[in-house]
């Protein structure tokens, strides 16, 4: 296939972590036309921001050198963090009590994700880090 | 608190995934990252993908990290059990910054090209082993197109 693609290098405008369900590819997109970004580093894996919420692991390091590696490249300053509705790394909304309690734990865990990622590229100067919950109906920001 | 960024509505039901996609988060091949799924979705009436995103993309599964390596098989375990995926894409690009984060560096184009196929060998190897029924298509991208490796 021929297709020519600029070989311009870019600054990110911002790192987003999102998870690969193909449901939500269209709120993605929705998404970045709203926040009218030109470029971003997309992180797409099983669970968005998962790995980031869970105790030290492999899994973890991994992602956070994703968002690292984002940063050190293409200079992004905005950390985007997804978790969403009915996710199969979680085993889907059937591993929850009810939609309620889905939706309180997976508030929970963007919360513990935001602060690692605060935490770890505390050193980066202004950093911002929004986290996200997605659902069947739209994009819900996080806040405290 | 949730706050409403935007209201779209998406669809509930779970799919198939033709094909796990591992391509690198490089904006500048993005476009034809998705010009390439356009070409699947006409030609093999390809639906829904699973597309994996990382630095390097397949890169992960091609080295002797177990760390990366066991993510990327595991992200190929949650497409299998979720959605039903036989089929991993691996997509290699040139100019690849996650290359020049580890100090790899090329003389030429084809040294570079020679790298990619060697890697998709490993990476596709790697897959197979975990995953013997899984087939696997192996591609570079560069600045002018899609290539296939074969």
């Amino acid at each position: 296939m021929k297709f020519e693609s600029s070989k311009e290098h870019y600054a990110a405008n911002a790192c987003v972590v999102w998870c690969f369900d193909d449901r939500f590819y269209k709120l993605l997109k929705a998404f970045g036309k709203q926040e009218g970004f030109a470029h971003i580093d997309l992180v797409k894996i099983a669970g968005g921001a998962k790995a980031l919420a869970g105790n030290a692991s492999s899994d973890r390091d991994f992602v956070l050198n994703q968002i690292k590696t984002s940063v050190r490249l293409h200079g992004a300053k905005r950390i985007i963090l997804m978790l969403h509705r009915d996710c199969g790394a979680y085993g889907g909304s059937k591993s929850f009590a009810d939609a309620d309690a889905e939706k309180v734990e997976l508030s929970k865990q963007l919360y513990q994700a935001q602060e690692l990622v605060k935490k770890e590229l505390a050193d980066v100067g202004g950093l911002s880090v929004d986290i996200y919950f997605a659902e069947f109906d739209g994009l819900y920001a996080v806040n405290s | 608190m949730l706050e409403t960024v935007l209201e779209l509505e998406s669809s509930e039901e779970h799919y198939t995934a033709w094909a796990c996609v591992f391509c690198c988060f490089e904006d500048r091949i993005w476009k034809l990252r998705n010009e390439f799924f356009r070409w699947l979705a006409q030609r093999f009436g390809m639906e829904h993908l699973d597309p994996i995103s990382i630095a390097g993309g397949p890169m992960a599964l091609a080295e002797d990290n177990p760390m990366r390596k066991e993510f990327a098989l595991n992200e190929i375990e949650i497409s299998r059990m979720a959605h039903n995926t036989n089929r991993v894409i691996l997509i290699f690009h040139t100019d690849c910054g996650a290359y020049k984060l580890m100090g790899k560096t090329f003389n030429s184009c084809e040294e570079e090209y020679r790298h990619h196929e060697a890697a998709s060998l490993r990476a596709e190897a790697t897959v197979k082993e975990r995953f013997p029924d899984m087939e696997v298509e192996r591609y570079i991208a560069d600045f002018h197109g899609l290539h296939r490796v074969r």
